[in-house]
């Protein structure tokens, strides 16, 4: 998160897991509702992977817990959401999204606790989407999004 | 002409090849080859932070060798940028900061670095060398809105 001048103790790293949880869970609610509202009866997976050990979790003995993987498939078509990392420079949390055809790098840029998130394209200068239910729509049809 | 899109171009094609690796690693629930997988893609961030990074600081070097002649050789990075852009800026903050990064990244200190958004960095980087080349960061930012600028 940027701008973090609080006092970084183990209640605050606890904390802050606690609401990047909060955050996923709701990315992929939304997910999951916008998949329902595309045709193509779409399957929906949620798997437990394990929680990447960061820095600051191994500085205040916080230990890593699972984490959900998101899957749509149906038979022409499979997508994953896979969590990265919390801490993050230069974003506040990363979910990595592979299709057949390609990847993509979802990060979430928005300020405070308020998530924006936004599918980055690092190839190309400031090339971002904002990721919605259209910009899955093109993933899911394997149009390009930028 | 640096070479900043074809570096940011290198990087995503391999850093592809590691978000395909980490998905098919999950989905085989081998958690020992995700978290091997995952940290050769933040080596991978790293490594092109720092190549990126170099050619920023040649860019630097160039204005300062303009700006001061063959002496920007006797100054250390940050008082070569200076002597480019006002040490109140935003911009100056950010040049510090990716400064202290690359330093410890590419000195070895410690490679336990949090993963990189090299999207926004190298935006963030390439916008400094925008405002550069405007003349607009030699304006000190306290004096701008003074004068209400």
């Amino acid at each position: 998160m940027k701008n973090e001048i609080m006092t970084i103790d183990r209640n605050y790293i606890i904390s802050r897991l606690s609401n990047w949880k909060d955050r996923l869970q709701n990315l992929f609610s939304d997910i999951k509702n916008w998949s329902e509202m595309i045709e193509g009866n779409i399957a929906i997976k949620e798997f437990d992977i394990p929680q990447a050990r960061e820095e600051l979790m191994s500085k205040f003995d916080v230990k890593p817990e699972t984490i959900h993987k998101l899957v749509l498939s149906n038979n022409t078509f499979r997508a994953s959401f896979v969590p990265m990392g919390l801490w993050v420079m230069g974003s506040n949390g990363r979910v990595n999204i592979t299709t057949q055809k390609d990847q993509y790098i979802l990060v979430d840029l928005g300020e405070d606790s308020t998530p924006k998130w936004t599918i980055v394209n690092p190839a190309k200068r400031k090339e971002q989407v904002d990721f919605t239910q259209e910009t899955l729509k093109k993933i899911i049809d394997g149009e390009e999004i930028f | 002409m640096k070479n900043y899109t074809l570096i940011r171009e290198a990087y995503f094609q391999a850093e592809k090849c590691y978000i395909k690796m980490i998905d098919e690693a999950t989905e085989s629930n081998n958690s020992s080859e995700y978290s091997r997988i995952s940290k050769l893609s933040r080596m991978n961030e790293f490594a092109y932070f720092v190549l990126f990074w170099g050619q920023f600081e040649d860019y630097i070097n160039e204005k300062a060798l303009e700006v001061e002649g063959e002496h920007y050789q006797d100054m250390g990075f940050m008082l070569r940028v200076q002597l480019i852009v006002s040490s109140s800026s935003i911009y100056y903050k950010k040049i510090d900061q990716y400064y202290a990064w690359r330093c410890k990244l590419a000195h070895g200190e410690n490679l336990n670095f949090p993963e990189l958004t090299l999207s926004t960095i190298f935006d963030t980087i390439e916008e400094i060398i925008d405002q550069i080349q405007n003349g607009s960061l030699l304006i000190d930012e306290d004096f701008n809105e003074f004068f209400k600028i």
